[in-house]
């Protein structure tokens, strides 16, 4: 018998398998407040929601890909639970980029031929059982003895950097929250939709300067899943097919002190990635779901993914531009500042987007909606991971 | 990169570190084309070249600045991203009675007995009260 190997192909962003995987399936459960329940089992439940969504059963799954706030092994722990027949478990954890990575990983399996359907689950109960941030993020002896709070004091330090450079005010930042909770106010399932007014901003408790409370994300429960399989089976399934078009990551360090550029994240290059795979570019994308751990997110990210240019982030988000009727739409669910955020938010860009696409968002459904790109970020800053995400029409 | 062929040496970098600042020392590494680097580590990121142990002057410029108040009576506590002026980056506390600036120069104490031991920074210029 002869084994031939074949030449590598030359590394490439636009190796990355366009179109050839959909999301079939999404759903979200929990969000908000999930007293009662466990993590394992509210990943368990919008686990078999996406799947029913899809049209599918557990006995299609045959890749598993989550990660569970505390329990490291998660992955075997969601396998066992679901009691799905899984050729390959994703466990990665970079943070709330971790499910954006499973997607690219399941996609990259699906096209190659490994596996027929993977289902990306997660679900938290941090605010009903810890009733604070459960965070992954452990301190080296470097940074932990200095007692900080972190994660916030990361991205406040970045923010301090941001308005030092480039003039980035409390009342730009604030026009980010303001924006989020406009969208929550149009979405029945977001946690937090009462009014809130640039008073209500400024007059927010500080937590770490330049950031207040209104700049956090929120502390809730929540869980969500999609399933993702071949496009050309997701054409026979129940839902119109969301197209993975492209997606594309990179990471530049672990603690944020070692960040290269506060003020500069990856998400320029896997946006950068992203956009090559799919052969669309920040122009044409008719929303933008991120991950808004903190307002400085949304400046950074859509400077870095090429919405404006570096320093205008401020700028580019005042005056409701990215509110409800603004130029751009942006976390059309109200993101997590003012819908959901249970520790890792990442997974819940890629379900807004597929309902938004599906033209199934309700209230806050966009006139056109056919391209998405999703955004991921994990640690503090540290690791990026953007998607693009179509309607069949963009193929 | 520079292959490790000799023997390890008996304990990892971060032992090492941890063992000067007991002893008074605040050290950091640098190849031998003069790059620093900090956090220590066994090769340079990136190329893996060798290291070598330098002391720290101690000196810093403030290059990004959060302050976290703290409940009542406690006062807010600083923390700070420093140059240093041997071209490395830290993350550290800033112990000063007044508002802390990007561009700042501070300079560092050792908190010798803490555990684990670990620096801390001061204004460098005496500060109005």
């Amino acid at each position: 018998m002869s084994i031939s190997f074949r030449k590598p192909r030359k590394m490439s962003d636009h190796a990355f398998p366009r179109a050839a995987c959909a999301i079939a399936g999404a759903a979200t459960f929990g969000i908000g407040e999930c007293p009662g329940y466990s993590a394992l089992e509210m990943t368990a439940r919008a686990g078999l929601l996406a799947l029913q969504d899809a049209g599918l059963g557990l006995a299609d799954v045959d890749g598993l890909f989550t990660c569970l706030p505390q329990d490291l092994l998660g992955g075997l722990a969601v396998a066992e639970y679901l009691g799905v027949p899984a050729r390959f478990v994703d466990n990665n954890r970079t943070g709330g980029s971790s499910f954006l990575n499973h997607l690219m990983t399941a996609c990259f399996m699906i096209s190659a031929g490994y596996m027929k359907t993977a289902l990306i689950c997660y679900g938290s109960n941090q605010k009903s059982a810890a009733g604070r941030l459960v965070s992954a993020l452990r301190g080296s002896v470097y940074e932990a003895p200095h007692g900080a709070r972190m994660p916030v004091a990361g991205y406040a330090l970045a923010a301090s950097r941001h308005m030092h450079l480039y003039g980035t005010t409390r009342e730009q930042l604030g026009a980010v929250a303001l924006a989020a909770r406009d969208w929550a106010r149009l979405n029945p399932e977001a946690f937090r939709r009462e009014e809130m007014v640039l008073d209500d901003y400024m007059s927010s408790r500080m937590i770490s300067t330049p950031l207040s409370v209104a700049d956090c994300c929120l502390v809730t429960d929540g869980a969500a899943a999609i399933v993702v399989t071949a496009l050309d089976r997701a054409r026979d399934l129940a839902q119109r097919p969301v197209a993975v078009l492209g997606a594309g990551a990179e990471t530049t360090h672990k603690e944020i002190a070692s960040m290269p550029d506060l003020c500069t994240t990856g998400a320029r290059l896997s946006g950068q990635r992203a956009y090559a795979a799919a052969g669309y570019g920040p122009g044409d994308m008719d929303m933008v779901q991120l991950y808004d751990a903190f307002t400085i997110n949304t400046v950074l990210f859509l400077e870095d993914l090429g919405f404006c240019p570096k320093g205008e982030g401020g700028r580019f988000v005042a005056d409701g531009a990215i509110a409800p009727g603004g130029a751009l739409a942006v976390n059309t669910n109200g993101g997590g500042l003012s819908c959901v955020h249970p520790g890792m938010y990442g997974l819940f860009t890629l379900v807004e987007a597929a309902r938004q696409i599906r033209g199934q968002a309700g209230a806050r459904q966009l006139g056109k909606a056919d391209l998405a790109i999703c955004h991921g970020n994990g640690g503090v800053l540290s690791s990026q991971t953007s998607v693009i995400l179509g309607s069949p029409d963009t193929i | 990169m520079d292959t490790p062929q000799d023997d390890p040496p008996p304990q990892g970098p971060e032992a090492e570190y941890l063992a000067a600042l007991r002893d008074g020392r605040f050290c950091y590494q640098r190849t031998a084309t003069g790059r620093a680097v900090f956090p220590p580590r066994l090769a340079a990121p990136g190329d893996g070249a060798a290291l070598e142990w330098a002391q720290s002057a101690g000196r810093g410029t403030v290059h990004a600045v959060t302050e976290q108040p703290q409940k009542p009576p406690a006062p807010a506590r600083v923390f700070a991203i420093l140059d240093m002026d041997e071209g490395f980056r830290l993350f550290s506390r800033v112990d000063a009675t007044g508002p802390v600036q990007i561009g700042q120069r501070l300079i560092a104490r050792i908190a010798t007995e803490a555990d684990p031991p670990h620096v801390y920074f001061v204004p460098e210029a005496p500060q109005d009260v």
